[in-house]
């Protein structure tokens, strides 16, 4: 059953240099399912999982010809209308957690404010509510950590705090922009654990952005790969040695295999071709250079 | 489980560090050792400034005789370490000598002049805040727009217009032309001494003395130096609180707030401006301090009887033990807000806790 749907979206940022086209034209759609969506830094993920929000600060834009979550068009909602959709329907981890969180306020204050923005309960019920959400991603002493300050927190803590606190409202749909980036491996573990059983027992759609290959070929349903703003493969998760794009096959060609070792690793031929609109493809450059 | 352990480590050590008392003894004996080193200090510059302190006190035509007998009466024929001593015990008894100009105790003439400046300081620093805060948010949420503009037109005019000049002109068109406001000076003569002076501020003991008609007419003195002044620091706090606010609204927590589906109207006063709290304290603290050092370009356009005038006053005639009184006054006020927006610090922001 799909939840969300996109379909052509383009995120542009207007610079001095010209317009940085950050998204070209992305189209995909969301189930209930884990969907990875790969890429490395500056190839746009971030900016779709932002967009979908309604996060991209002006003079960035947003365009598309169709964003829908269920039967409700998001595209054409007032900014008020919108407030009901981010946190409550669609909610975003961010990647670290431990910065993403306000310093000068206490966990329990920020994790409620999640419950108080979207219901009307007194604030009381909120506090207790955040205690059985602590307890419920495994944080022992929640009594505790409700009232300490994000300074005072691990980076798993906070990032598990901070996964509480965007599925507190109960969405229907997780945006995890890196949320394991931050942290040691075997938090890492942990915390996707923690996330793909929150997913799996409230059936809610995870859109999963991260740059790490290896990673979200075991986690994911299914993968996108992204290419200077654009999609350039998608392939269930399991499939993905059978991956057709040259970029893909280039990535996985990169990865050191204890199977097979060799002397030297290969490095990425990249074609200008790839990904689409070669005149924007020069102005990323021009910028990022 | 070690985080766990941490937790409880960092709160017990934050126990034991952050205990009132330890914390009010540590306080305690910073500001005595401050102190004594604002006082040796204000006491050797006025020991190696190029004036002779009896050439000022017998004057040009005294004898030789004279002079000498001043001079061992002052004791500066005593190593400068020994005159340091005598200073201190003599300062600790509330002596600060006495003034040659005014002839009276330093000490009282520093309670006359002071709360004059400290009535001035904090109407002009009451208007920078209420005015100045607000605006500076209001400028950051709605950058470029015609709102930020037109604030930012009034902040640039504050901080570069020379305030003497806004004083003149301000006297000449509110009271020289309108007559909306008092002239120069704290009061009209007719109103002068008809109160019991209990604290020195005219607007506090014409309230205790419940005498309406001296407190509005105190008003209507101060009201315009204090609007000058207070422009003046309405200008640098309002820029401050732009560019704080600006800053912090790009910060990832934001970002956090506005993808948790808070409104933005609560992440502006809960989220933001909790953060830009302490460092607005600060900004605050200093524009205060800067104004209760005394604004002598202003006392002198307006006539106005505070710190400024007389510690310039005192230092053109080589006045030293009013310059000195003057001085560590002024440094002893700086310290007290240090301490006081300290404690704040630790009330508004728990990473210093």
């Amino acid at each position: 059953m799909t939840l969300l749907k996109v379909e052509d979206l383009q995120v542009r940022f207007p610079t001095h240099n010209g317009v940085v086209d950050a998204v070209k034209g992305v189209s995909f759609t969301l189930g209930r399912e884990r969907l990875g969506l790969v890429g490395e830094s500056g190839s746009g993920k971030t900016a779709i999982g932002r967009a979908i929000l309604r996060l991209i600060r002006p003079p960035g834009e947003i365009s598309a010809n169709r964003i829908s979550l269920g039967d409700s068009d998001l595209l054409t909602m007032s900014e008020r209308e919108f407030g009901q959709v981010r946190g409550r329907q669609i909610s975003m981890v961010l990647q670290d957690a431990r910065y993403s969180l306000n310093p000068v306020l206490s966990v329990g204050e920020q994790i409620s404010e999640a419950f108080l923005s979207h219901s009307r309960i007194s604030k009381s019920d909120a506090f207790i509510r955040s205690l059985d959400l602590l307890r419920s991603v495994s944080i022992s002493n929640a009594e505790r950590v409700l009232s300490a300050y994000p300074h005072e927190l691990s980076g798993g803590m906070a990032q598990r705090i901070m996964i509480a606190m965007m599925v507190a409202p109960q969405p229907q749909i997780l945006i995890a922009d890196e949320p394991t980036s931050a942290l040691d491996v075997s938090v890492q573990r942990k915390v996707l654990r923690l996330i793909d059983d929150l997913v799996k027992d409230r059936g809610m759609g995870l859109l999963f952005i991260s740059h790490d290959l290896n990673l979200v070929s075991e986690y994911c349903d299914r993968i996108m790969v992204m290419y200077r703003g654009a999609i350039v493969d998608e392939c269930r998760a399991n499939e993905l040695n059978r991956a057709v794009h040259p970029y893909t096959q280039g990535l996985l060609k990169c990865m050191p295999r204890f199977e097979s070792p060799v002397q030297r690793l290969q490095t990425l031929d990249r074609d200008p071709s790839w990904g689409i609109g070669s005149d924007s493809i020069e102005k990323i450059d021009h910028v990022t250079s | 489980m070690s985080e766990t352990r941490t937790i409880q480590w960092t709160q017990r050590r934050k126990a034991l560090l952050h205990s009132p008392i330890t914390t009010s003894i540590s306080k305690l004996l910073r500001v005595s050792v401050t102190l004594l080193g604002l006082l040796l200090i204000t006491f050797l510059i006025g020991r190696v400034m190029p004036i002779d302190p009896v050439l000022a006190v017998v004057g040009e035509q005294a004898s030789k005789e004279t002079y000498e007998q001043t001079y061992i009466d002052m004791g500066l024929d005593k190593p400068v370490i020994v005159q340091f001593y005598y200073y201190l015990s003599d300062v600790l008894q509330g002596n600060f000598g006495a003034s040659l100009l005014t002839a009276r105790p330093v000490l009282d003439d520093l309670l006359r002049v002071f709360p004059a400046t400290l009535e001035l300081s904090t109407i002009a620093i009451a208007i920078g805040v209420l005015l100045g805060v607000p605006l500076g948010i209001v400028s950051a949420i709605k950058p470029g727009t015609w709102i930020d503009v037109t604030v930012r037109i009034i902040a640039l005019m504050g901080y570069s217009a020379p305030i003497f000049w806004l004083g003149m002109i301000g006297l000449l068109v509110f009271y020289g032309e309108l007559g909306w406001v008092g002239g120069p000076g704290r009061l009209d003569i007719v109103y002068m001494d008809t109160i019991p002076n209990v604290t020195g501020a005219i607007l506090v003991d014409s309230l205790l003395a419940r005498d309406t008609a001296t407190f509005k007419n105190a008003l209507a003195h101060i009201i315009l130096p204090a609007s000058v002044l207070g422009y003046y620091s309405l200008a640098y706090i309002c820029r401050m609180t732009r560019s704080f606010m600006l800053n912090e609204l790009n910060s990832e927590y934001v970002l956090t707030a506005r993808a948790k589906g808070v409104r933005e109207t609560t992440i502006i006063r809960r989220h933001v401006f909790r953060n830009i709290r302490v460092p607005l304290v600060t900004v605050i603290a200093l524009s205060y301090g800067n104004l209760l050092e005394g604004a002598v370009l202003t006392e002198f356009v307006f006539s106005w009887p505070g710190i400024g005038s007389y510690i310039t006053t005192a230092l053109l005639s080589a006045d030293m033990n009013a310059v000195l009184g003057g001085t560590f006054l002024v440094g002893a006020v700086f310290i007290l807000l240090n301490l006081s927006s300290d404690f704040l610090y630790r009330y508004l922001d728990p990473r210093t806790r």
